[in-house]
């Protein structure tokens, strides 16, 4: 029998990880290609006649801001789809969310201009279109097999956009080098216009999970015992996907490709704190962020002045956390 | 008396093309009584009551609650009056005892806030009265398959409706917890002047406890009335294909089997 220890309080969770992330974000300003010592950091931050004012405010920040932002909303799209399809296995990446977006994104590169706010849009397209097979499924996604099955549509799906993504790149080879980079998953050369999209998608979508977050709970009951709750199972189960995909897109459209957050954080946090919503969600986003910025962290400084790529080094830490998962029967 | 739930020429199937499991059945719970359905296995039981309580559309027939057709009322209005528990319910890895119990306050708290002091009293009554509270922080998948039932009867409790649903709520129960759910679901038609419906398999518990029975045989209602007048030989021997004979000592029923009727 898995130690049943009172649910530890969200309340010290919270503020505990709240000044975790606040923490790492003071490391990685000082961190990456130029050394800049810690105890100059705040000074240059907010003395614009500092040398690396510039550095610090214009590339520094915008880019943890965006690491902060991109990891919350992942680690919040994990949780969102683990619940509606009831099955902790479940990840945007590992069900083709996040290469449904990444198709979303390409389609509009090769096709449209590079405007930003229309990639955020194409992607979150993209994603809401990848999780329809997913809802499909849902409902017997607890039952036997479910985990199979799961699995299986995501293998389809990821097969089926990624040779979408192939087909294209293949035939537009000339505008194909912008979504290369795209794939990797990565933060460089990314500032405050970027973080100027996410951010309120971001707002919009966590004002939403804030206001699901008790009828969620719902979800957590099998489908004839939510409905005779008298809760709307399909419509909830469509708005938190929704939400889902909208944070996934958003946070592709910046982020590209990245993995593996929606599926670690949850997990670890469900753990701690079971999978209550209210405490699940709220902690979800701080982790998420904590994760990313570390992970973007190390990215840009383990190996300065070269850059890893972020995708890739998060992958590194989710694939195994994931074969974990699975061999321990926790879905 | 003035049926609460009312179901009239109820034919039901569980998919469109499927040929029917319940016909033209009608069927009346009042205020305040525990009705028993009791029947063989695949006699429609569950069927029946996923009918009643709103998760199968009849192919037939109607549904109402105090008159009114029951799919048009608010959902979450049915769900403060009607609750049902299924034959086997089951909840996500991890949740808490409490958590689960508290589900039950869903239709009755708003939506979006977190539930009051008050909203959360029926759910320390639910843990006590099912003898669960020293569980609460349990997980409910660490649970044994008898604590797990009683937490879900809690969870259903807590729901506070006028109609309890209850499909095989003994199952997997010993004898003395079989006993004080019995006990506990009576006392409920007694004080709260709640209604409880139950798919049971012992029917001396049915004959014991409930106040009304209604014995079901292939999708059919073969008699309904109390214990005595609906378990007799002759309705046994048709239902259950046994010959069979329920015996009242000192207010106590026993069944005596004589065997196999055919």
């Amino acid at each position: 029998m898995i130690a049943s220890r009172p649910a530890a309080s969200g309340a010290g969770a919270i503020l505990g990880l709240a000044l975790l992330l606040v923490l790492a974000a003071s490391v990685s300003l000082a961190l990456g290609a130029a050394q800049i010592p810690a105890r100059e950091v705040l000074g240059a931050l907010l003395d614009r006649a500092h040398p690396d004012h510039l550095l610090l405010f214009e590339v520094r920040t915008p880019r943890i801001a965006l690491a902060a932002l991109v990891g919350a909303s992942l680690a919040l799209a994990g949780a969102l789809v683990q619940t509606s399809v009831r099955n902790s296995l479940a990840d945007p990446g590992l069900l083709g969310v996040t290469s449904g977006a990444g198709l979303g994104a390409l389609v509009w590169l090769v096709f449209a201009p590079t405007h930003a706010l229309g990639l955020s849009a194409a992607a979150m397209l993209g994603g809401l279109a990848a999780i329809v097979p997913v809802l499909a499924l849902s409902a017997g996604a607890s039952g036997p097999g479910g985990a199979a099955r799961l699995i299986l549509v995501g293998v389809a799906a990821n097969a089926l956009f990624g040779s979408a993504i192939a087909l294209i790149t293949f035939f537009f080879a000339d505008r194909a080098p912008a979504y290369v980079a795209f794939t990797v998953g990565s933060l460089n050369a990314r500032g405050w216009p970027d973080v100027s999209i996410v951010a309120p998608i971001l707002v919009f979508a966590g004002v939403g999970v804030a206001l699901l977050r008790h009828p969620l709970d719902a979800l957590l009951l099998d489908d004839t015992s939510a409905r005779s709750l008298g809760v709307p199972v399909r419509a909830l189960r469509l708005g938190a996907c929704a939400l889902a995909a909208a944070l996934t897109g958003a946070a592709v459209s910046v982020a590209g490709l990245v993995g593996f957050v929606g599926l670690v954080v949850p997990n670890v946090v469900r753990m701690r704190v079971g999978p209550e919503h209210a405490r699940l969600l709220p902690l979800c986003a701080l982790g998420g962020a904590l994760l990313a910025v570390v992970a973007d962290t190390i990215a840009r400084s383990a190996a300065a002045p070269l850059e890893l790529p972020v995708g890739a080094l998060l992958a590194c830490v989710g694939g195994p956390y994931f074969l974990w998962l699975v061999l321990r029967g926790h879905a | 008396m003035k049926a609460l739930l009312e179901a009239e020429g109820l034919t039901l199937a569980h998919t469109r093309g499927s040929a029917p499991v319940v016909r033209a059945l009608d069927l009346e719970v009042r205020p305040g009584e525990l009705l028993a359905l009791v029947g063989p296995n695949a006699s429609g039981k569950s069927t029946t009551l996923a009918a009643l309580g709103r998760e199968l559309r009849p192919r037939e027939g109607r549904v109402t609650l105090d008159e009114r057709e029951i799919f048009s009322l608010p959902r979450r209005e049915f769900a403060r009056r009607v609750a049902r528990l299924p034959q086997e319910p089951v909840c996500i890895a991890g949740l808490r005892v409490e958590a689960l119990v508290r589900c039950g306050r869903f239709p009755h708290a708003s939506p979006l806030r977190a539930p009051s002091a008050a909203d959360l009293l029926p759910v320390e009554q639910a843990l006590e009265r099912t003898g669960t509270t020293s569980l609460r922080a349990r997980r409910v998948d660490s649970l044994s398959g008898g604590e797990r039932r009683r937490v879900w009867i809690a969870m259903v409790l807590a729901q506070d409706a006028d109609v309890l649903l209850l499909d095989e709520p003994c199952a997997g129960l010993d004898l003395r917890h079989r006993l004080q759910l019995l006990e506990l679901l009576r006392a409920l038609t007694r004080e709260r002047g709640s209604s409880v419906v139950c798919a049971i398999h012992e029917l001396e518990d049915a004959a014991r406890f409930a106040d009304r029975v209604a014995v079901l045989k292939d999708g059919m209602k073969l008699a309904s009335g109390t214990p005595s007048e609906a378990l007799t030989a002759e309705n046994l021997r048709s239902a259950f294909g046994v010959e069979a004979e329920l015996r009242w000592e000192r207010g106590l029923p026993s069944l005596r089997v004589v065997g196999d009727a055919r």
